[in-house]
């Protein structure tokens, strides 16, 4: 079973203990550096065509290449290094019933975040394998647990239904809650991040 | 040639963690070499097969035409679900072998349902 993943740091604030969520997507810095490296190469490629006289077709070709990649890199370089969403919640499982609390901020070294909204949903996830695995998502929940419109930085409440499911993943089916943040910059890309949330059945759920 | 389950609750409908009882019964021309109840789950639907054996109640010097009690544990997850990309369906199977190296064949299976309400859990119902 899939869980949540909280860092082993946590930290106390209002009376609860938080623990930070770790995101299971949105981590674009590898991106970057796999893009730079690319760039390198490409420069290199198109310096070695043109130097050894196969025209400067092939190597204008490699530039536009080059370039385009360099396009991609910038942007999830400044997304790695711009204002991102950070994530706590008051339990690392919750119960199906349960009300959580969730605490959120978005913070940059460089600029300053414009809005940040966070969702909380439910999805049932079917793989398909074949050649390639082809993934089917539903969402059954969506719910605004912050707005756009909303502060920077807070806490707030969200509550499971009684007859929710549980989490649960097999190698081809899968049911997940996830918190899903957004941050958004001015003049910048943005930024999404997704944290999971292990929910387990309720004390009245089994005998 | 006849195989059947009959489950005690009627509704087949079961809390997690509860016991599945019933009897399996049939009637063939010999004696099969090897007959259990299990229970498993399946995941159904958009996606590729998945599912697991959850537990199995194993018979031993049967009868041609015979019937014998079970009983399974029903653990507590997953509950049984009912979505629009994927189900998951619970059952209750009679398996049978009749030759030595015959394969183990389904006979029948009855279908039931595991959930704190007792019906397959539909997310999308308000």
């Amino acid at each position: 079973m899939r869980m949540s993943s909280p860092a082993p740091s946590s930290s106390r604030a209002n009376g609860a203990e938080w623990v930070r969520l770790r995101p299971i997507s949105g981590a674009r810095g590898g991106l970057a550096l796999g893009c730079l490296v690319l760039v390198i190469l490409s420069v290199f490629i198109s310096v070695t065509v043109a130097l050894a006289g196969h025209g400067l077709d092939i190597a204008a070709l490699v530039i536009v290449v080059g370039f385009v990649i360099v396009l991609i890199a910038g942007s999830a370089l400044l997304a790695a290094v711009g204002p991102r969403p950070r994530v706590w919640t008051n339990r690392s499982q919750v119960e199906v019933g349960e009300t959580f609390k969730v605490r959120w901020e978005a913070a940059g070294r460089f600029r300053e975040a414009r809005s940040i909204q966070i969702t909380w949903e439910g999805q049932e996830v079917a793989i398909e394998r074949g050649y390639d695995a082809t993934i089917h998502k539903s969402t059954f929940t969506t719910s605004v647990v912050t707005s756009v419109i909303g502060p920077l930085a807070g806490t707030s409440s969200v509550r499971l239904p009684e007859l929710a499911m549980p989490s649960f993943a097999a190698r081809n089916a899968r049911i997940e809650w996830l918190l899903r943040a957004r941050v958004r910059t001015q003049g910048w890309p943005s930024v999404e991040e997704i944290y999971l949330i292990d929910v387990v059945p309720g004390a009245g759920g089994a005998r | 040639m006849t195989a059947r389950i009959d489950l005690a609750n009627d509704t087949a409908a079961y809390r997690p963690g509860e016991v599945v009882t019933g009897t399996a019964e049939w009637s063939y021309s010999a004696a099969p070499l090897t007959a259990f109840v299990r229970l498993s789950w399946r995941a159904e639907g958009r996606g590729s097969p998945d599912g697991r054996f959850v537990s199995t109640a194993r018979f031993d010097g049967f009868r041609a035409a015979d019937r014998r009690a079970f009983r399974l544990v029903l653990p507590t997850m997953p509950y049984s679900f009912s979505g629009s990309v994927l189900s998951i369906v619970w059952r209750v199977e009679l398996v049978v072998r009749h030759r030595r190296l015959g394969r183990e064949k389904v006979e029948t299976s009855h279908i039931v349902t595991m959930s704190p309400t007792g019906d397959p859990i539909d997310p999308y119902r308000r």
